[in-house]
């Protein structure tokens, strides 16, 4: 499961479809995390677009939990503003961003471990890379 | 043409559905809504498709960038063995990050107002009823869709208003029995359908609509 995904996912629960702690889930600290980063430019440079019109779509505020959930503290308390006006002329400290957050958001998985809802506490699996988003009978 | 797909040779079909002409009716809407102009090359979108079996479908949206080239791409399926059969075939097709695969029924785990498209190839077989998935049979979830083959795509568009982005859209695929006309009038209030491919089957009539908020 990508890092990115976890900005679209929340508890399926009915109960938690109003509940605004159903989004995002919680992570354990315990998950095994797989890093693909990517240092090639290049190739990142290729995904700028994708990259500032991702940013636009997410919540920064669930990612920022989201990374903290799994030991990451690093990301700045707001929401880089970056255009793709402004990928016509970025700046180093800019390209660094972008190259963060690519690594970040598609080239870290998390492989095994578990997402907790902090409405209903259900908590749901992750293993070999695919979340369990299923309920239990009683719960669906 | 857009190229179809290669899928593993060693899918056990016991278990995953076999792409047949359903499939492919699917992949030829989405090529022909992406030939004629409908998805913007250069937004950042998300689509998901749901039920993504073999992964045939998902891999041709990935591989042909149906949805423009900067989107990231889910497939879902309440299958486990479908999933992993999905990830491996997107692989086979395409060196790409972009894209996630989940275990997931439907639209309750989505955040709302995030999916630009949504791609569903429905089990819409008319049965006596919803069956279950369980380790002996894992293929009539595929196929039967309950009364009128219709329950399980009602409960998809009954969800789907809220998880679309605001010009979102969704490709659903519909055969005579599921009587999509008549369907069409029932949520007229709230979607336009819109009819994109229409083809007999053998002795299935299939067609795939474009299902937007009104």
């Amino acid at each position: 499961m990508k890092l990115l995904t976890t900005n679209f996912i929340k508890c399926s629960v009915k109960a938690c479809d109003s509940n605004m702690t159903s989004f995002p889930l919680r992570y354990d600290n315990q998950c095994e995390l797989e890093l693909n980063y990517e240092d090639d430019e290049s190739i990142i440079e290729k995904s700028y677009q994708f990259l500032v019109g991702i940013l636009d779509k997410i919540d920064w505020d669930a990612l920022l939990k989201v990374c903290a959930d799994l030991g990451n503290n690093d990301l700045p308390p707001n929401k880089p503003l970056l255009t793709q006006d402004s990928l016509l002329s970025l700046n180093d400290n800019e390209r660094l961003i972008l190259k963060q957050l690519f690594n970040l958001l598609i080239n870290t998985e998390i492989v095994n471990g578990s997402m907790k809802c902090d409405s209903c506490e259900h908590v749901y699996l992750i293993k070999n890379g695919i979340p369990n988003l299923l309920l239990p009978p009683h719960l669906s | 043409m857009f190229d179809t797909p290669i899928l593993s040779k060693d899918i056990n079909y016991d278990h995953v559905y076999d792409p047949a002409e359903d499939t492919f009716l699917l992949m030829d809407a989405l090529e022909s809504e992406h030939n004629n102009g409908k998805f913007s090359s250069d937004k950042t979108t998300i689509s998901l498709e749901i039920g993504s079996g073999s992964g045939m479908i998902s891999s041709f949206i990935i591989k042909h960038k149906i949805f423009g080239k900067n989107n990231f791409h889910l497939s879902s399926d309440i299958n486990v063995l479908a999933v992993n059969e999905t990830s491996k075939t997107i692989n086979l097709n395409e060196h790409t990050s972009r894209y996630d695969t989940l275990l997931m029924s439907l639209l309750s785990n989505i955040k709302d107002k995030s999916l630009d498209y949504l791609v569903f190839n429905p089990p819409y077989v008319p049965s006596d009823e919803v069956p279950v998935l369980s380790s002996q049979d894992r293929l009539s979830v595929a196929l039967e869709g309950g009364k009128d083959g219709m329950e399980i795509t009602n409960i998809l568009i009954h969800q789907l208003s809220k998880k679309l982005s605001e010009n979102g859209c969704a490709y659903i695929l519909f055969c005579a029995s599921n009587k999509p006309l008549e369907y069409k009038e029932k949520i007229n209030h709230e979607y336009n359908m819109d009819l994109i491919e229409k083809r007999k089957c053998g002795w299935e009539v299939l067609s795939i609509y474009r299902i937007t908020r009104k």
